[in-house]
């Protein structure tokens, strides 16, 4: 193989090493392992996926809806004359306490009491 | 620029360096041995051998250079030239390393432009030093190199020192080989 030969095939060699290097290096950023770490060490390789709740980031408060007031029960004697004949006496049933949602609001809005419901079907 | 640019061109240039320079000692030792006989004649090979001489040099040059910018590397102007003072504390021996292969390789290329002006057994063993430059290379860059440590590019960058290794050692033992 004559000389020039040898040149250009030294020259096609450095080219492609070149060549692969930048490939190589461009698609390779981030090696862990690597001694000397560049600021892209520091990012994630892989796109974290979304959070499921978004952070807030206006100050909140926290509303607590009013609730219409329990039904009352009737005295005895009310309900005596209204139902006919003297019911054994029983016990009123007794209302658990049920925890009280709380509705999380911006800044800036305000939050009105519920209005009472009133039926309006009839059948 | 991005602050990446210089440290993605210390790769490329650190990486291709090493190939060429593979290459430049590979043509320096079929001149004494006769692993390229099969594809050139000696006097071929000697020109191929000189020419790979500005292939390498720009390459390592532009590595140093992009060392020196960038901000990661945290190389000063004296760590090129003066091994192991750099405050790179835990790789502060490959980086030396690096550095003392720089120095050879610089003294080797000048000896050679004044060869003619030079006692031909010192200007010999001086280039004879080439081979510690390049073990000092190898080292260099399996040790602080970004990507040594990667399959592809260790399996090559191995593979590579073994042969010229073994070409040496042949050299060293035997001499020429028969052609």
């Amino acid at each position: 193989m004559p000389a020039w030969a040898l040149r250009v095939l030294a020259a096609g060699i450095t080219a492609l090493s070149l060549l692969g290097s930048t490939s190589y290096a461009l698609a390779h950023p981030k090696n862990p392992s690597a001694p000397l770490q560049p600021p892209v060490a520091e990012q994630p390789a892989l796109p974290r996926e979304p959070s499921p709740t978004p952070v807030p980031t206006l100050p909140f408060r926290t509303v607590t809806p009013t609730t219409p007031p329990p039904p009352t029960t009737p005295p005895p004697s009310a309900r005596a004359t209204a139902a006919g004949p003297t019911p054994s006496p029983t016990r009123a049933p007794t209302l658990r306490p049920t925890q009280v949602p709380q509705i999380t609001l911006q800044a800036g809005v305000r939050a009105t009491a519920l209005p009472k419901i009133t039926i309006t079907h009839s059948s | 620029m991005n602050d990446l640019t210089f440290w993605f061109l210390a790769r490329i240039t650190g990486l291709t360096a090493f190939a060429v320079l593979s290459l430049s000692v590979l043509s320096g030792e079929a001149l004494r041995t006769s692993v390229l006989d099969f594809l050139a004649s000696n006097r071929a090979i000697r020109r191929l051998h000189d020419f790979t001489t500005p292939l390498w040099l720009p390459l390592v040059f532009a590595h140093i250079i992009s060392l020196l910018l960038d901000k990661t590397a945290q190389i000063r102007p004296i760590d090129v030239v003066v091994p192991f003072v750099n405050p790179y504390e835990p790789y502060f021996l490959p980086i030396g390393l690096g550095t003392i292969a720089f120095d050879i390789i610089m003294v080797v290329t000048v000896t050679s432009w004044l060869r003619r002006r030079m006692n031909n057994t010192l200007w010999t063993w001086i280039h004879r030093t080439s081979y510690i430059a390049f073990v000092a290379v190898f080292f260099h860059a399996a040790q602080s190199g970004t990507d040594f440590d990667a399959p592809l590019v260790s399996a090559i960058a191995w593979s590579t020192a073994a042969t010229l290794t073994i070409i040496g050692v042949t050299r060293i033992v035997w001499g020429r080989l028969p052609a």
